[in-house]
């Protein structure tokens, strides 16, 4: 059967965990509203077709660029069935939603999800009484524990009878407004239903006000027209305010019928949380404290010392093991050198630093399930208000600690254009874990003692890098627009070892794939150029083509205090992407006897690692990161500006660094 | 009387929004808070930093500059 | 012998995946968040839904 089905329903329902339930893909699932951005695709169990997981929407008017891909949807797939989630605990406000479909269409299956917080609250739906109201299915879900699913299957196989879409009676003057704008809409060809229309045009939806612009003026008028006569009857309303009263009044009518309320409301674990998380002078602080912990967690106390043993299990289990299959093969020295250097060497060097990358995204997803980002924009938003932007950039920023792709991504949620499009140009500063690894590499060798400390600062500095930016462009190009800023607050929600576990898996996978495809890869060719040379083949690294491109940029850097070519050639190769940088290092830095770590040691000091981690930090994004940039910002000029500004400013700082550094004796 | 004057865990009904953002007015709309509703301050975060409100179960964070928009009348 | 074989896997290998980084970067996907992957069909960016008009006029 090759049906598809659409989600819909409110931010943070539990659409995404229902997908994933459904479909048994792994989609981004987090405790905050606007956590997916954008349509995926996915294949139903038991041969049932394709499902959609949309945003999340509130209405059907969107106001930010996630919430304009469900409309668009909804337009361009008219007949789509769907699948409208609800959040049972907050009936009242999801049913906008349920009524807006249903007036589109009835191939509607209602899901009545997180009946476990409702009942928790003491709220109990009559689901067979709701189903007989609304005229559709109603099925009660608990879609993270996967409960009801099988019900779920079930209601989407009777789905596609189809029956005549809910009326609701808007009073006279707007139906006749209604009547008027459909007259006008009859040569519209294909199945969208023109009074849906007209309703969602009287109530101002921007994206329809879009697509039916050749008709505009006529149908403004109509409008303009409608809201006066109910001006002039009703008082001092605007029509859509008016429209959601009927609504309102209807869906109170409602709820009135289906929900008992059992228990008095008391304080809930969730208010006491945000009491100390929120608290007016902790607020902050904690946040500070919190991302310290993260750190610790990441580098002293649990990644290094795994570190450390993956190393030992790499150089003498892994390494030694190739060394002794490859003389039984009896290979030449040159396949030899390019799997034991080239290979272990680059790949290896990379991959040991698996445990850090693990852990952070342990850390980061903690963040995202548990609800305590959305906190983060609210004790934020006081700051961000003075650097011109508003508290909700910090979400994008943080996911983008994991990849800058989704965290730019994740900017769609950012209701003003604006500060959407300021958002995304700070975005390739903040540090991914693509330039983990280097810091891993440099601190493990300079700064022992103080890891987390060190590693903190760096993606501090890259914060600050990009509130930098900010301020200028608040302060100049969008001086005139002011900020604004609105966060919906999810009640805290015990994360899920599962959910946890699924995440960072999915994640930290990606690290080990690329480990084993283009990290592999760079490994190779880089190997191949510090073999060969303008002298021939296995010549001394000294003379090899990798040496002679690094000598070329060399002197540019000489300033930042590492001019030497092998720095340079690492830095280049960072260009394909950030984590080759340290394979580079691992293949040049490599030398019989030495170890790496011993060898990096002659070739920096302590300062000149700390201002070759802030180049890496600051001086360029990666190809994806572009790509997707340019995409989002629809602009080739904010694309290149970020990427200049960017290699500006690690120049600039990394220079400051090292001339303040030397200045005050620090060697 | 307006949002920002109340004090923390007092309960209020809207009344109208005055000065407050449109764009700002359509979400609070989409979230449940417009006129004769029931809403709870919650908390004010210190130096003119935005302020948490509670209607219906849920918690809603706006700027204080909004908080002073939108009229109310104490129960 | 064996050492030729072992050269061409590698280095075919090698070209290869270099190759398939390049092509999905200039996508805007990122080589480790599978986060994209089940967007197979369009993932325009929303703000060209000016673009189109229903009326096809
Ligand atoms: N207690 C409870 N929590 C749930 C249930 N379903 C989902 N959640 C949690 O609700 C949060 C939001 O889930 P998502 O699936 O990301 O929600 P969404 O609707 O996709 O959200 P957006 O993409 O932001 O619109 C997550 O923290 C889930 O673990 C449920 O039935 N009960
Ligand atoms: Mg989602």
């Amino acid at each position: 059967m090759n049906a598809t089905f659409a989600l819909i329903g409110n931010p943070n329902t539990g659409k995404t965990s229902l997908f994933n339930a459904l479909t048994g893909s792994y989609q981004y699932v987090g405790n905050w509203s606007g956590v997916t951005v954008e349509k995926k695709v996915g294949t139903l169990h038991h041969n049932m077709g394709t499902l959609v997981d949309l945003p999340g929407i509130y209405t059907m008017n969107p106001i930010s660029a996630d919430e304009a891909v469900v409309s668009n949807y909804l337009l361009e797939e008219p007949t789509t069935p769907v699948l409208n989630i609800i959040d049972t605990s907050q009936l009242k406000r999801n049913l906008h939603v349920t009524i807006q479909l249903l007036e589109r269409n009835r191939n509607v299956l209602l899901c009545l999800n997180m009946i476990d917080v409702a009942n928790e609250r003491g709220i109990y739906v009559d689901n067979n009484r709701l189903s007989s109201l609304l005229n559709i299915d109603v099925t009660p879900i608990i879609a993270r524990k996967e409960q009801g699913i099988d019900n779920i299957f079930h209601g989407l196989n009777q789905l596609h009878k189809s029956t005549t879409p809910l009326v609701l009676y808007y009073g006279s003057i707007v139906e006749k407004g209604i009547t008027s704008i459909e007259k006008k809409l009859s040569d519209l060809n294909g199945d969208i239903n023109t009074r849906w229309l007209a309703i969602q045009y009287l109530q101002g939806n921007r994206q329809i006000e879009n697509k039916l612009s050749s008709s505009n003026c006529e149908i403004a008028k109509i409008r303009d027209d409608t809201e006066k006569q109910l001006q002039f009857k009703e008082g001092n309303i605007t029509l859509a305010y008016h429209i959601m009263n009927v609504r309102e009044t209807f869906i109170q009518s409602i709820v009135d019928q289906v929900i008992t309320i059992k228990k008095e409301p008391k304080v809930f674990m969730s208010e006491k949380i945000d009491q100390i998380v929120t608290n007016k002078f902790l607020g902050i602080p904690i946040f500070l404290f919190l991302m310290y912990m993260i750190f610790m967690v990441t580098f002293n106390w649990i990644g290094f010392p795994l570190s450390d043993l993956l190393d030992v299990f790499l150089t003498d289990m892994v390494a030694v093991w190739f060394e002794n299959v490859l003389a039984i093969l009896q290979v030449n020295p040159f396949i030899e050198s390019v799997i034991l250097e080239g290979i272990i060497g680059g790949v290896g060097g990379v991959l040991v630093f698996t445990p850090q990358i693990f852990i952070l995204f342990f850390c980061l997803s903690l963040l995202e399930d548990s609800g305590y980002m959305a906190r983060i924009t609210v004790v934020m938003d006081r700051f961000m208000q003075a650097m011109g932007l508003n508290g909700k950039a910090f979400i994008p920023l943080i996911i983008g600690f994991g990849c800058n792709v989704p965290g730019i991504m994740a900017a769609r949620s950012i209701e003003q254009e604006r500060d959407r499009l300021i958002t995304m140009v700070m975005l390739p500063f903040m540090s991914c874990s693509a330039r983990l690894p280097v810091y891993a590499l440099f601190i493990s060798v300079f700064f022992k003692e103080n890891q987390a400390l060190i590693a903190l600062s760096l993606y501090v500095l890259g914060i600050v890098i990009a509130l930098l930016l900010a301020k200028i462009l608040t302060s100049t190009t969008f001086k005139k627009e002011k900020s604004l800023f609105i966060m919906e607050l999810p009640p805290y929600r015990m994360p899920q070892w599962r959910t946890l576990w699924r995440a960072t898996w999915e994640k930290g996978k990606g690290f080990i794939r690329k480990a084993g495809t283009f990290i592999f890869g760079g490994s190779v060719i880089i190997w191949l150029l510090t073999y060969m040379g303008p002298g021939g083949i296995d010549v001394p690294m000294d003379e090899s083509y990798l040496a002679q491109i690094g000598a070329y940029i060399a002197p540019f850097l000489a300033p930042l205090g590492f001019g030497t070519w092998q720095a340079a050639s690492s830095l280049l190769t960072g260009f394909l992407a950030k984590e080759v940088v340290v394979s580079t290092m691992s293949i040049i830095y490599a030398a019989p006897e030495v170890q790496m770590q011993g060898l990096l040691a002659e070739y920096f000091s302590p300062l000149t690692a700390y201002g070759f981690m802030t180049f890496i930090l600051l001086y360029v994004p990666c190809l994806a990161t572009v790509a997707v940039m340019k995409q989002e910002t629809h602009s080739i000029k904010w694309t290149m500006f970020a990427i200049l500004y960017g290699l500006v400013m690690a120049y600039i700082v990394t220079f400051l660094i090292i001339q303040c550094g030397r200045i005050l004796g620090i060697a | 009387m307006n949002i920002a004057q109340l004090k923390e865990n007092e309960v209020a009904i809207v009344e109208c929004f005055s000065t407050v953002d449109q764009l700002i007015k359509d979400r609070l709309m989409q979230l449940g808070i417009y006129p004769n509703q029931e809403i709870c301050l919650l908390r004010k975060l210190p130096f003119g930093g935005p302020c948490i409100i509670g209607t219906c179960g849920q918690c809603i964070c706006i700027r204080l500059y909004d908080a002073k928009g939108i009229e109310v009348k104490k129960k | 012998m064996i050492s030729w074989v072992i050269g061409i896997v590698i280095f075919g290998y090698a070209a290869w995946t270099l190759i398939q980084h390049a092509r999905k970067s200039y996508k805007g996907k990122c080589a480790a968040c599978e986060l994209r992957k089940y967007c197979e069909e369009d993932c325009e960016s929303p703000n060209n839904y000016n673009d189109k008009n229903l009326l096809g006029k």
